[in-house]
């Protein structure tokens, strides 16, 4: 009875964890893309060109 | 009874009738004696006037006749080293020795309504003072011993004839509580029920008697010959040595809670069902002035057994109850009396029957033995072998546990708490769940976004941009997006792209929306918002690159989006009442593996063997 009470508070407070970060199963790797790519004025995908899209 | 020729006279007005001479007394080491006096429960004092022994056929008893000082009477009856105070009570209506039987409830009247344990006829075998009753020695005398709801017991005295003539209701006494002016000591009863060393008549090997007070039978451990224990060991039954070799050797000594009994019979008794012999072990336990127990084992099991007056059981739906626990009935059956060794404190036989039925209540078990004439119950408590051992200091170790014990206390017994304590968790999950939805779960971004009208689908072009917007901790992230699509389908590859450190996190949603008639009737597929979540975001200010795809010559003029952070995803509560439900879900099925396992030799398997079938089909 105690180990399922110790059990079931384990449960409940990854749980919690989990929804305050955000955790997932799966996560995709993140990617990043360089700073002077993003500020590259006029090239696909550089920041300045989405900005400019918007 | 003249104590000086034996002649039994009754008193007739003023002359005295001759009954005749009243055999010697059966000689039972009974600490009492004619002329002792006594202080019972403040009643007045009273002095043991007579004696009468009855036999019952398969053994004796003694019945005190306490006279009290206001000229009042009352029996101290003692057998087996117990006392019972009996005294007179009004006499109602009762039924006819004949239409009497064990297990019948009766109306006592103001007493109560209490259960005929026993129903017997016994012989006027001596006596000794004065009688309250004019009976000739010899005669017999029908009588019913019943049992009261909180222990108390009832003697309804028939007499000679079939009508009730008088009823005795008291309660079980001990020595300290009569209040005997001139007792032994304690030592010196010891001193007085103590061993006495004897030769079997029939292979003279030597018998150690443990309670010459109490034993009607031996059987010698020798040569296995029953003896009579009240005749002088006269042979019984002439046999071969015992085919029993108890784990217990007569004359152990064990302790059980607060007392210590000797071992001094042994048993072997078995049922069989469906041509399968079911035998076990019961070792008869002696503890001078104490009731008898009794340490059973079967299959490795054991059982501390004590007997139990019938009155303190209870009926809940036909099923018997004892301090408000009810018991299930587990098997019925014929036990039959296989081997015996050593004493016995009734004239037991090998090959004597009686029908048992047995009722658990893990740890315990109610027994009921009936016969003819007699109920028993018993009360039984399981025993780990390890303390049975440990009790009588027992060598090596206890013989292997077969299976599972009708009484067994089960390791999952607190499934059910269990089960119960993982839907509070559920609970408590589900109430986490609700209160992350409603107070957590926060909008950081909401954005209508229009589609590129002279964009090519998928091209470069059509990308366009929500945001930039702060999210304030970190947290996963949901993308809500809702399109008036309708028949159609808008298809997004999204980037959420950190604006300080560069960091994308790339998904894609789908957006379609179907509708149609057709034979069956009208019909839809899919909806007009998709949502996709981003994990593990960290706090940051971010923006969002959105690519849109459509179905050519349907583009949607422009659709909504909206961020959320910190939303409790549903798929996680379902995994996490899958782990809560988990433990107690394998306990459970332990619980219902153990039960099935214990129930498989009761007369209510939970799940047919395989065995039955089998035999089914060669039918």
């Amino acid at each position: 009875m105690k180990g399922y009470t110790a059990y079931a508070l384990a449960v409940l407070g990854l749980w919690t964890v989990a929804t305050v970060r955000g955790w997932d199963f799966g996560a995709e790797k993140r990617g990043f893309i360089p700073q002077n790519v993003r500020q590259a004025a006029g090239g696909y995908r550089s920041f300045n060109y989405w900005r400019g899209g918007k | 009874m003249c104590e000086h020729c034996g002649t039994a006279v009754a008193r007739r007005g003023a002359d005295l009738a001759n009954y005749g001479k009243v055999a010697a007394l059966i000689p039972t080491p009974s600490v009492l004696q004619l002329g002792l006096e006594g202080d019972y429960e403040g009643a007045p004092p009273f002095r043991l006037v007579g004696r009468l022994q009855l036999d019952y056929g398969a053994g004796t008893w003694d019945e005190w006749l306490m006279a009290f000082s206001d000229e009042s009477w009352a029996w101290l009856s003692e057998a087996q080293g117990r006392f019972h105070y009996m005294g007179q009570a009004a006499l109602p209506p009762l039924p006819r020795f004949d239409q009497i039987q064990p297990g019948q409830t009766v109306d006592l009247g103001p007493p109560g309504t209490y259960v005929v344990a026993e129903v017997r006829t016994a012989r006027f075998a001596s006596a000794r003072g004065e009688l309250p009753f004019a009976v000739a020695p010899g005669s017999e005398l029908h009588y019913a011993d019943l049992s009261g709801p909180k222990g108390e017991l009832a003697t309804i005295d028939y007499g000679t004839g079939l009508g009730a003539e008088a009823l005795y209701v008291g309660s079980e006494v001990t020595l300290d509580q009569l209040g005997f002016s001139a007792l032994p000591d304690a030592e010196d009863r010891a001193t007085r029920v103590g061993g006495d060393d004897l030769k079997c008549p029939q292979c003279s090997g030597p018998l150690e008697v443990r309670a010459p007070d109490q034993a009607q039978r031996i059987g010698c451990p020798y040569c296995g010959s029953l003896l009579d224990a009240t005749r002088d060991l006269a042979v019984l039954e002439a046999l071969a040595r015992p085919q029993l070799d108890p784990w217990i050797p007569l004359g152990s000594k064990g302790r059980f809670g607060e007392s210590e009994y000797a071992v001094i019979g042994v048993m072997e008794r078995s049922v069989t069902v469906e041509e399968v012999r079911y035998p076990w072990t019961e070792y008869l336990l002696y503890k001078p002035g104490s009731a008898f127990r009794w340490l059973v084992e079967a299959k490795g099991h054991w059982s501390f057994v004590e007997p139990l007056a019938a009155g303190f059981i209870g009926d809940r739906w036909g099923e018997p109850t004892y301090e408000e626990r009810k018991f299930s009935h587990f098997q019925s059956g014929t036990a039959i009396v296989d081997h015996v060794l050593g004493e016995f404190y009734w004239a037991v036989a090998r090959g004597e029957q009686t029908q048992t039925d047995d009722y658990v209540a893990p740890p315990r078990m109610l027994s009921k033995e009936a016969s003819e004439s007699e109920i028993n119950w018993s009360l039984g408590t399981y025993v780990e072998p390890d303390a049975v051992w440990k009790a009588f200091r027992l060598e090596g170790s206890p013989p292997q546990r077969q299976g599972v014990g009708p009484h067994q206390p089960s390791p999952f017994g607190d499934s059910k708490q269990v089960f119960m304590r993982a839907l509070l968790a559920v609970a408590a999950l589900v109430v986490l769940y609700l209160g992350f939805l409603a107070v957590a779960a926060r909008t950081v971004h909401r954005e209508s976004v229009r589609v590129p009208a002279a964009a090519a689908p998928g091209a470069p072009e059509a990308a366009t941009f929500a945001g930039p917007f702060e999210v304030p901790a970190d947290s996963n992230l949901q993308v809500n997006v809702e399109a008036p699509v309708s028949n159609s389908w808008l298809y997004l590859e999204g980037a959420l792209i950190n604006d300080e450190t560069g960091a994308v996190d790339e998904f894609d949603v789908e957006v379609s929306y179907y509708t149609g008639v057709d034979s069956d009737g009208s019909w839809s597929e899919g909806g007009t918002s998709s949502t996709r979540y981003i994990p593990a975001v960290p706090a940051g200010r971010y923006t969002l690159r959105l690519a849109p795809q459509w179905e050519t010559g349907r583009a949607p003029s422009s659709y909504d989006v909206t961020v959320r952070n910190r939303v409790p995803r549903f798929y996680h509560l379902f995994l996490a009442v899958l782990a809560l439900m988990a433990w107690p879900a394998l306990r459970l099925w332990r619980y219902f593996r153990f039960e099935t396992e214990r129930w498989s030799e009761s007369d209510h398997p939970w799940v047919e063997s395989s065995n039955d079938g089998d035999d089914s089909e060669d039918e």
